[in-house]
């Protein structure tokens, strides 16, 4: 009886097991469809796109890549969109960790109150900010300039980096502080040099996550700067790319993937750094 | 991705917020008065001057590499900088915005369709007909392409290049299914569709019924038994099946529907899927524009006649109907344009120059709004346009300019439920009237 007691539910966890992992499976590959057809669409040609979507391309040529790079000037646009991306990640974090910093050591409510006034921020769309924003860079004579764009969009993530910086700066203990305070370390000192460095993996998962954001901006990009290939990001000119009577898929294609590709590398090698962080951070919370 | 109708909010919104409001722009004003010509363009010191060109037609397209030759050459002979920008789909709304901020650019070439029909009204774009005598250009473009830019006597930008919108019919699949004749009446054409499915090789008509290729069709068919003002009116004001003339149209619209003549699943088609489908000769009959030629495999254009869609018994038309039509894309001058007019005259007379219509001809199947004598083109279907589909059809009411532009996109969502199954005509009419309110 004991045996048949144990063997049950070792086969049962068995079955259990195996249809995570197929149901796992089925996810991944799910995901990897879009991204399958993105890579061989790039190689065919655009009746092949349209016609056998899914089928293996007969050749490997990176024609539709050459093109896709020249036609859409992509060079400066992805230099464009790294200027942008690095340049409001950097103001974000500038801004968001002494903000962070003030919330938690905000005495009685007002931390919470503060706190609360961020996360109000998730509840104003981009899109109803776009008019007033861009009346904003025509008043101040910054339309169609790269260092608005760069100065606005850290706006749009402050409310998820500032609750995101809580989080792991509530994790420390205040005793650090306090003993610190009392060895005559200013505010500015502390948060350099207690805060700051036992943050950092909160740090790097807030800048992957702004930089991701950033670097997939359109609606923004497209209305505050305008589709100048010298300041347009790389995401404004990939649709110059489409055209209403005559699109090349494949070539299409190709440029998505160019555009993908930095922005994959970068999670690529900063995604262990984020996994660690936010394992840390749910062990603490 | 931001959808098309943002961005078309936030232009309008701008535009009708600050448009007269703000500052006229940012450019300085390079030269005034009027020259005598691209020729003497440097004399009137054009040299070094910024003309800021906005393009629909993108670089790496025949169009766009043909107005980069032309533009090259006119900044090499006057000194003249001149910057294009490729705007892509999104010009008109890009447009837009910078003009409420006043950084527009100074010369436009797009379409005069939906949004665009509205610039010289609301100010975004400057008329041009006092212009087209002044600079000599109102003997060259036709007379025709000129009226229909010409909206309250304001001629809304220069024409440049028109197209015929015919239906193409594949020959060989038609004879494999055992089709004899280009169908020329609804009625062959229902039994062309027929005999086409049975042969089990292809369907009939290939279209884009989830976009503006059909949208077009829809108003083409519907307009086949009411006469042109009157269909005019109704494009313009909506209320279709008030006109029972226009409701005959959507009834017989549902009728080829639900006879089978468009492909499986036409409700989910757009233009690019409409192409392929004809192109890979799993359709045998598409209409489209000459912009499609070029694209054509060689194969597919060999056996393929141009004619027009077939028309009922009473019909208005006589002969089978296609589209045609100047407003293809123009050339529109912005308030910043007219204040370095001299630049932007000799810019415009060198696009309107022999050599430089020549070359949009042979190499971008460009058809011209203006004359040009001595220009040759090669492409078979082109050809075939010009040379016999005069004879075959009856030109039908071409809608853009009549539909009111804040009309226009709705419109197009609203008439690709024409091309479901089981929609009838009464909610055909019912969701086409929603987008004029």
């Amino acid at each position: 009886m004991s045996t048949d007691r144990g063997r049950t539910p070792r086969s049962g966890n068995r079955a259990l097991l195996a249809l995570s992992h197929s149901a796992a499976w089925l996810y991944a590959a799910a995901l990897l469809l879009p991204l399958y057809y993105l890579i061989v669409s790039s190689f065919k040609d655009n009746l092949s796109v349209l016609d056998t979507p899914f089928a293996l391309p007969t050749s490997v040529t990176l024609g539709n890549f050459a093109k896709a790079f020249d036609d859409a000037q992509l060079g400066p646009g992805l230099a464009n969109s790294a200027l942008v991306a690095l340049g409001a990640a950097a103001l974000t974090i500038v801004l968001a960790v002494p903000a962070a910093y003030g919330i938690v050591t905000s005495p009685g409510r007002l931390g919470q109150v503060l706190e609360g006034i961020f996360s109000a921020g998730f509840l104003i769309p981009g899109f109803a900010a776009l008019v007033p924003t861009v009346l904003l860079a025509i008043a101040l004579n910054q339309f169609q300039t790269r260092q608005f764009l760069v100065a606005f969009l850290p706006s749009t993530a402050l409310p998820l980096s500032v609750v995101l910086l809580v989080q792991f700066m509530r994790a420390i203990p205040r005793e650090l502080e306090e003993s610190a305070a009392m060895d005559g370390a200013s505010r500015l000192k502390i948060l350099t040099a207690i805060y700051l460095p036992l943050v950092m993996p909160g740090v790097v998962t807030v800048t992957i996550l702004n930089l991701i954001n950033f670097w997939n901006e359109y609606l923004f990009a497209l209305i505050l700067n305008g589709p100048d290939p010298e300041i347009r990001t790389a995401q404004v000119a990939l649709p110059t790319l489409i055209s209403a009577t005559s699109t090349d898929y494949a070539v299409l294609a190709a440029g998505v993937l160019i555009t993908l590709l930095p922005i994959y590398l970068a999670y690529a090698v900063a995604s262990r750094r984020m996994e660690q962080a936010l394992l840390q951070g749910a062990l603490k919370g | 991705m931001i959808s098309r109708p943002a961005c078309a909010l936030v232009a309008g919104t701008l535009t009708a917020a600050l448009l007269g409001a703000c500052s006229s722009g940012t450019a300085t004003p390079t030269a005034t008065g009027s020259g005598a010509g691209a020729a003497s363009a440097s004399a009137n010191g054009i040299a070094g001057t910024q003309i800021d060109v906005l393009s629909l037609w993108a670089k790496g397209s025949p169009e766009g590499d043909a107005l980069r030759r032309a533009t090259d050459a006119f900044a090499a002979k006057t000194g003249a900088v001149v910057k294009i920008v490729d705007a892509g789909e999104n010009l008109v709304d890009v447009y837009e915005t910078s003009v409420a901020a006043g950084k527009e650019a100074d010369v436009i070439f797009v379409n005069l369709a939906e949004k665009s029909t509205g610039w010289t009204k609301s100010g975004a774009a400057v008329p041009v007909g006092d212009y087209l005598t002044q600079w000599g250009l109102k003997d060259k473009v036709k007379p025709e392409a000129i009226a229909q830019w010409t909206t309250d006597g304001k001629v809304s930008g220069f024409p440049y290049s028109g197209f015929v919108w015919p239906v193409w019919f594949n020959k060989d699949l038609l004879t494999k299914a055992g089709v004899d004749k280009i169908p020329t009446t609804t009625d062959d054409l229902i039994a062309a569709a027929k005999k086409l499915k049975e042969s089990g090789a292809s369907e009939a008509i290939s279209i884009g019924g989830n976009d503006w290729s059909g949208n077009k069709l829809f108003l083409q068919i519907i307009q086949s038994y009411a006469s042109a003002d009157a269909f005019k009116g109704v494009l313009a004001k909506g209320s279709y099946c008030a006109d029972a003339d226009v409701k005959k149209g959507v009834d017989l619209f549902v009728q080829l529907r639900d006879a089978g003549v468009f492909v499986k699943d036409a409700q989910g088609f757009t233009a690019d899927t409409m192409n392929t489908t004809f192109y890979t000769k799993k359709a045998a009959i598409m209409p489209a524009g000459s912009w499609a030629f070029a694209k054509t495999p060689p194969d597919v254009s060999a056996t393929t006649e141009l004619s027009g869609f077939p028309i009922p018994a009473g019909s208005r038309f006589t002969k089978p109907t296609a589209y045609n039509g100047y407003t293809g894309v123009g050339i529109f001058l912005s308030p910043n344009g007219i204040k370095k007019l001299d630049a932007v005259k000799a810019y415009v007379q060198t696009m309107y120059a022999k050599e430089v219509l020549a070359d949009f001809v042979s190499t971008a199947n460009l058809v011209p709004a203006a004359t040009v004598a001595g220009a040759t083109n090669k492409d078979p279907l082109l050809t075939q346009a010009v040379s016999a589909l005069g004879d075959k059809v009856e030109y039908a009411v071409m809608p853009d300019t009549y539909i009111p532009p804040k009309v226009a996109d709705k419109l197009i969502k609203a008439s690709s439920q024409a091309f479901t199954p089981g929609v009838d005509a009464g909610a055909i009419c019912s969701a086409v009237d929603k987008a004029y309110q």
